[in-house]
């Protein structure tokens, strides 16, 4: 079912200027976010992210602000190289947006590291739930849910409990 | 949908939502700025909010909080308070802030009357953000 956010976005599409807005807007506070939260996870100062990229620990203090909005694609690449994540740029249709606004799960937002998923696949049974695209993993042992929250170093799963999957 | 730290809306004596008639007298692209940082907000938890531009206001507006987001060289604010129930934030008065001066000037004394209004009767003085 719908929900009355979700319902309040789609409406609010109408305007053209609003929905161009809603998107860029969608797209620079999500990244600044991702970009904090991944370092985070890695348990990373902003000079240590700076430091792997060349850069100034101010050039990322302003990827990190929500207010920056000016990510090059070049950066990007980069800071996807660094986290040993896939970027994934492209044209969606606004439906999809908002469906992305609406679930921003932890997972989407931090997503684990190629050596965190290999470390997960030899542990657990991944699958894909047909609500959110999200990848939940489970143990593969108990068959209860778990979720992938980073440090890369600790691998570290957290437990949400015992639910029904959609497969 | 993911919803972890719910955002309200002030609404007063006559029913009006007086923060969703504030963003719609806005330009639209700050309006929709806004409305995509109150999205993103929602769904972190509030001890996080902190990193996102958003500070517990002091002085005579001790206890407040400001959602700060600036557009096109306009430092948007957008007051509220933690409240009135665990886990909730309400918007009270939305503004602006100028050479270290909030525009209206009153918002703070506004604030703390709405937030009164709101501990008074949560059910009638407040509703689920408007991201319209």
């Amino acid at each position: 079912m719908i929900s009355d956010k979700e319902r309040q976005i789609r409406d609010s599409l109408a305007n053209r200027e609003y929905r161009e807005a809603l998107a860029i807007e969608h797209v620079n506070t999500t990244l600044a976010i991702q970009i904090r939260m991944m370092r985070e996870n890695h348990q990373w100062k902003q000079s240590d992210l700076a430091a792997r990229l060349g850069k100034h620990q101010e050039t990322v203090s302003q990827w990190e602000n929500p207010d920056y909005g000016r990510h090059s694609m070049t950066t990007l690449k980069a800071l996807a190289a660094a986290f040993d994540v896939a970027l994934l740029v492209k044209f969606i249709p606004f439906s999809e947006l908002v469906q992305d606004m609406v679930n921003l799960s932890e997972i989407r937002l931090s997503p684990p590291s190629f050596g965190e998923e290999q470390y997960l696949a030899s542990t657990s049974v991944a699958v894909t739930s047909n609500l959110m695209e999200d990848v939940i993993f489970i143990n593969a042992n108990s068959q209860d849910l778990v979720f992938h929250y980073n440090p890369p170093n600790i691998l570290d799963t957290v437990k949400v409990g015992k639910e029904p999957v959609h497969a | 949908m993911v919803v972890v730290s719910p955002i309200y809306d002030y609404v007063d004596m006559h029913g009006i939502n007086v923060i969703r008639a504030w963003l719609d007298q806005q330009e639209r692209k700050a309006k929709a700025k806004l409305n995509a940082r109150l999205n993103v907000l929602e769904q972190r938890n509030r001890t996080e909010w902190a990193k996102f531009n958003v500070e517990v206001l002091k002085g005579d507006k001790d206890g407040l909080v400001a959602i700060k987001v600036l557009y096109l060289g306009t430092q948007y604010r957008l007051i509220g308070y933690d409240g009135p129930n665990r886990g909730e934030f309400t918007l009270l008065v939305c503004g602006r802030e100028q050479n270290n001066k909030y525009i209206p000037l009153n918002v703070g004394r506004q604030a703390f009357e709405r937030i009164a209004e709101v501990n008074a009767n949560p059910v009638g003085r407040k509703i689920h953000h408007d991201f319209g």
